[in-house]
């Protein structure tokens, strides 16, 4: 007990005395004390404390030996003058480690400076013990890159410090902030870090602290590594469960973190994040979680968008965008497999040479073999690439066809003329011969073709064979009529002189492909039967699975759905029975028989044939390779044409993200990834969302296509518009449709069946905004086209079909022969698309209603309501407005009290998801208004 | 370095279920933030400069804990760093004292030698005064503590003992004339 007020027995501890002392006025407390304490030896300390309480205020003994001390505390900590033969200069930092001293050595006329790092915390012996081990290894590590560890020791304090290489620079950051270096030297400086490290874990040295501070930049602008192994060193636990604590957690790598043993792969990590800071101008932000939701850290480019930093690149290319996400990945096992494979990916982006970061898909392995022989030279690797890959077929290839020594000298033959017109198309580069001129390599490609036609003195053999090669170039750099004047003549040529050759079949493939990229399906499928015998007696399943594939393909393309069928399912079979070497082909084809069902509304056969094709090509290739991508984006659009949109947007949302990491940013597989997304978002609902990524979409059809009026823009224009409808700006939308079908005329024939799609949207739109007419009017301008180009059981045609007698129905006569006709057809389609059963049952819903069935239309209605159910969300605009409907027809049936309260649900719908200028809004609610004055008049 | 959120995360988890684990972490992580600001003070070629604990511990409280932290966090922040101030001290002049005894292996001129090793004893004095104060007033002797090491204000140190502040006032009252009259003696 201290408390005096507790106390009932008055003061009794020298604490309670004192206390009732302070009470008293400053003149009587001694004198209070003398008079109440007995104990005389109490009565004295307590004069005593007394005393010195008064005294308090004048000076305070207990604060000046503080401050006494904190000043001699300053000073011991401070500093040894001398360590080991080292005289101390001066403090160069302090860190979370310790302190960094600058030590100098005069010895005579040579003067050496270098950095003493003194760590903080007295280690035990045993550390003390295993760190003298440890330096000594690092002593070993010898690198132009490396700041050197000399040697090491312990304070007199007893704190172990470390005698290290002095370098003369400036902090990565100072460099990036006074230099503002180009990307070009950012990647340099980088790729010799990467070295670096990957010497010292050539040694199994592991830096364990990766990050920009411990980057220094020399005057030269070398940059070299400081603390390697440092935090390792110092680390209590010091085994490979190590430097969690010594690194920095906003560098440190994911195990690292966890709390799990660093490996190599952490200074992959480090390094990731020196590239990042480095593009981005700071490090990813750890805490907050990424955007993209694959669990992976932000992107670099995501960051420089996001956050406003001091020394960030203008634009940070999607190569070294997906170098740096590949070297940080959090899965460890995922990233680069060593320091020097970062190394060698920085140096191929450096040479335009494809990264492996990237994947490898054909057309981005030409993009950039075309772009790295910009500089004319480069183009004769490109050609002596392709010929020299086919006489070393040839060589091979002739050897079953004739005999061995024949096949000798043809394949020498053939080898001399190529290596001569070769030849001469190199002097085409020689400055000497042609001074002044450089050529690229497009320009080189079409010089060599020009050359190919006129020289002469080639056999026809191996011209047929150079213009294999150059078709083959062409097409892939998406040339199709030039690779058509090169295959055309070469597969003319090889079929005429030896038809039943390998050669030929292959040349016979590549014609087949070039035929279907120029739009020639009909010759494409002639070439096909001309070669498969050929290929049959060959035995060679891959090819003749190949062949079958394209004749199927180009058989679905002119229509003939069941003869494509038929050549696809052979082509599967003869895939399976090649086994591993059938698989690519598998993949493809697999992906091609989705998009067939697609094209037949069958959804639910195409989405099963499209994830059964990723599956394949998962297996086939990376993660983000283009050919995965491709067929993911089937998976993402047929999900959408099923109504699944919430699976939909989340794997579109993460294709466009993958997309933008392969192909870069603004490019089409992004487009139509956005493209389709907001497909998903409009149908959800989220209207604002599917407008960006609409807006987002026509940005990028307008960049890659400089303006020109593409059916892109005139799609994302006319979906646009679809979303303006929907929340009822009807305006809006009518002026969007009459662009998007404006661009849909100057670019296509007035019969397309695109315009009649436009066609049959703006009749739709009439509708709604009760101008019967044009409406019909409208929808018979669609039907026109659609009748004469579509079969009678299309969907499409079906659907204009039913608009044009539910415009009838509503403002005219209702013709329940003509519905009976549409709702017959409609039921034999194979495959009914969602929309195809909205239209009919409001067609069948107007009609009856406008006969005066009504259960006949409520019906219709329920199945109205059922069907848009299977798309939307229940508070979509769409089943607001067949509420709508519902409710007039309740109240005309006679169901008041129903038809008030689907009204009124309506009238929430409508209120809650729709634009404020909506008329339906007003009328929406007039309808409630007036439900009531006829329940009234009812009663 | 733990970043400022780490460290206004472990001080939340220390106060909110007395976790020890972010308990070690804040007393390391606060002991050498203190000790670098003090090694910060010395201009490198010219005299060491004097410092304040209580500001270096309000400097340190600035530079390691989230900006947006209640005041009442930052009491309980402060209320460490005392403790952890006082600790830096003490170590600082038991291990001179060792070295003035046991033949440091600094060249310091005798002068020197004898000022540092008057304050270094003093200092100790106080402290193991400190600690007897504890011994039968602890809470007097925290509220020391805290004033003179961690600079808490009368409203702080109430906030960390969980009295009054007519409490903590008296407390101080009665622990520093306890204090001066024992040095004294």
């Amino acid at each position: 007990m201290n408390s005096p007020t507790e106390n009932a027995e008055g003061p009794q501890s020298a604490r309670e005395w004192f206390e009732a002392a302070m009470l008293q006025p400053i003149a009587q407390r001694t004198g209070f004390i003398r008079a109440s304490v007995d104990d005389a030896q109490q009565r004295d300390a307590l004069l005593a404390l007394i005393a010195a309480h008064e005294q308090s205020h004048r000076d305070d003994p207990i604060l000046e030996r503080i401050q006494a001390a904190a000043h001699s505390t300053v000073e011991s900590i401070t500093l040894p003058e001398r360590l080991g033969s080292y005289r101390i200069a001066g403090l160069l930092g302090e860190g979370g480690m310790g302190t960094v001293w600058e030590g100098v050595r005069d010895d005579g006329e040579f003067r050496k400076r270098v950095a003493i790092k003194i760590i903080r915390g007295m280690p035990s012996p045993a550390a003390r013990e295993r760190l003298k081990r440890e330096r000594q290894v690092l002593a070993g590590l010898e690198h132009a890159n490396i700041a050197r560890l000399y040697d090491g020791g312990t304070t007199p304090q007893g704190e172990p410090y470390l005698i290290m290489e002095f370098v003369d620079g400036m902090s990565l950051g100072l460099w990036m902030a006074q230099k503002q270096p180009s990307l070009d030297a950012r990647l340099v400086l980088f790729e010799q870090l990467c070295r670096a490290v990957h010497a010292a874990h050539q040694q199994m040295i592991v830096h364990c602290d990766l990050k920009p501070s411990n980057v220094m930049v020399r005057a030269d602008g070398s940059p070299v590594l400081l603390d390697f192994g440092i935090a390792r060193l110092i680390d209590p636990a010091g085994n490979s469960r190590t430097a969690t604590l010594a690194a920095t957690p906003a560098y440190a790598s994911p195990e690292q973190l966890a709390g799990q043993p660093v490996t190599l792969a952490s200074d992959i990590f480090g390094l990731g994040i020196i590239l990042y800071e480095l593009l981005a101008g700071r490090v990813p932000d750890r805490r907050s979680p990424t955007p993209s939701y694959d669990g992976e850290l932000p992107s670099p480019s995501f960051t420089l968008r996001h956050t406003r930093s001091e020394t960030p690149m203008a634009d940070i290319p999607a190569d070294v965008e997906s170098i740096t996400r590949c070297a940080i990945r959090i899965d460890a096992v995922a990233r680069y497999s060593s320091a020097a494979a970062l190394a060698d990916d920085i140096a191929r982006y450096r040479a335009h040479l494809p990264v492996a970061a990237a994947g490898t898909h054909w057309r981005y392995v030409t993009r950039k073999f075309v772009r790295r022989h910009r500089i004319g030279v480069g183009i004769a690797a490109l050609i002596a690439v392709a010929l020299v890959g086919m006489t070393y077929s040839l060589f091979l290839q002739r050897q079953n066809a004739l005999s061995a020594e024949r096949a000798a000298q043809q394949q020498a033959t053939a080898a001399r003329e190529t290596a001569r017109f070769l030849q001469e198309l190199y002097s085409e580069l020689d400055p000497k011969a042609h001074p002044g001129r450089s050529l690229d390599a497009r320009q080189l490609l079409d010089l060599g073709a020009e050359r190919l036609k006129k020289r002469t003195g080639l056999s026809d053999e191996v011209r047929a064979r150079l213009q294999v090669s150059l078709a083959e170039i062409y097409d892939n750099i998406g040339k199709p009529d030039a690779a058509l004047q090169m295959a055309e003549p070469a597969y003319k040529q090889l079929q005429k002189a030896q038809p039943n050759d390998r050669d030929t079949l292959e040349a016979a493939r590549l014609y087949a492909i070039v035929l279907i990229n120029a739009s020639r399906h009909a010759d494409s499928i002639i070439v096909v039967d001309q070669s498969l015998p050929a290929a049959i007696a060959l035995q060679d399943e891959t090819l003749q699975a190949d062949l079958l594939a394209l004749r199927g393909l180009a058989r679905q393309t002119l229509g003939r759905d069941d003869a494509g069928d038929e050549d696809y399912a052979k082509a599967d079979m003869l895939y399976r029975r090649a086994g591993q070497n059938g698989l690519e082909g598998l993949a493809v084809l697999l992906h091609r028989r989705a998009t067939a069902a697609e094209m037949r509304n069958d959804y639910v056969g195409a989405l099963e044939l499209y994830q059964r094709s990723l599956k394949q090509k998962m297996q086939l290739y990376a993660r983000d390779d283009p050919r995965v991508l491709g067929t993911v984006f089937g998976v993402g659009k047929t999900l959408v044409a099923l109504g699944r949109n919430v699976e939909a947007r989340a794997m579109l949302q993460d294709l466009a993200e993958r997309s933008e990491r392969v192909h870069g940013p603004r490019t089409a597989p992004v487009q139509l990834a956005v493209a389709e997304r907001a497909a998903a978002e409009r149908d959800l609902g989220d209207f604002g969302a599917a407008t960006r990524d609409l807006q987002e979409a026509l940005t990028i059809d307008r960049l890659l296509q400089e303006k020109r009026d593409t059916i892109q823009a005139s799609l994302h224009t006319g979906n646009l518009a679809l979303i303006a409808e929907q929340v009822g700006d009807y305006d809006h939308a009518m002026s969007l449709m009459d662009e998007s079908i404006a661009i849909r005329r100057r670019i296509l024939d007035k019969n397309s069946p695109w315009i009649a799609r436009s066609l049959h949207q703006i009749a739709r739109l009439q509708l709604l905004q009760e101008k019967y007419g044009d409406a019909a009017s409208s929808v018979a301008d669609a039907l026109v086209i659609r009748v004469a180009i579509l079969p009678p059981l299309n969907p499409e045609r079906l659907l204009s079909e039913a608009l044009a007698i539910e415009i009838n129905a509503l403002h005219g006569t209702p013709d329940k022969a003509a519905l009976d006709a549409v709702v017959g057809s409609a039921q034999k389609v194979p495959f009914p698309p969602l929309n195809l059963r909205i239209a009919v049952a409001r067609a069948s819903e107007a009609v009856d209603a406008a006969s005066g069935r009504h259960p006949a239309a409520l019906l219709a209605s329920e199945q109205e309501i059922a069907a848009l159910s299977a798309r939307h969300p229940k508070d979509h605009p769409m089943i607001g407005l067949a509420l709508l409907r519902r409710a007039e027809l309740l109240d005309r049936a006679g169901n008041h009290a129903e038809a008030i309260a689907q009204a009124r649900s309506a009238s929430d719908i409508l209120l809650a998801r729709t634009d404020i200028h909506y008329s339906l809004r007003a009328k929406a609610a007039s309808v409630v208004a007036a439900l009531k004055e006829n329940q009234a008049a009812a009663r | 370095m733990t970043s400022e959120i780490a460290l206004t995360d472990a001080l939340h988890a220390w106060r909110s279920h007395s976790d020890d684990g972010a308990r070690t972490l804040l007393d390391r992580e606060i002991y050498a933030a203190l000790k670098r600001m003090a090694v910060a003070r010395w201009s490198g070629h010219g005299s060491p400069a004097t410092f304040q604990p209580t500001a270096l511990v309000n400097e340190a409280l600035a530079g390691l804990l989230d900006r947006d932290v209640d005041w009442i966090s930052r009491s309980h922040f402060l209320a460490l760093a005392a403790l952890q101030m006082r600790s830096i001290l003490v170590d600082h002049s038991r291990r001179r004292q060792a070295e003035k005894h046991g033949g440091g292996m600094l060249a310091v001129s005798l002068s020197d030698s004898d000022l540092s090793m008057e304050t270094d004893s003093d200092f100790l004095d106080l402290d193991a005064a400190l600690s007897d104060l504890a011994k039968e007033e602890q809470r007097g002797a925290r509220a020391i503590e805290l004033t003179y090491f961690g600079g808490l204000v009368a409203r702080e140190t109430a906030e960390v003992l969980q009295v009054s502040v007519a409490t903590v006032e008296n407390d101080l009252a009665y622990a520093r004339a306890w204090l001066r009259q024992r040095m004294r003696a």
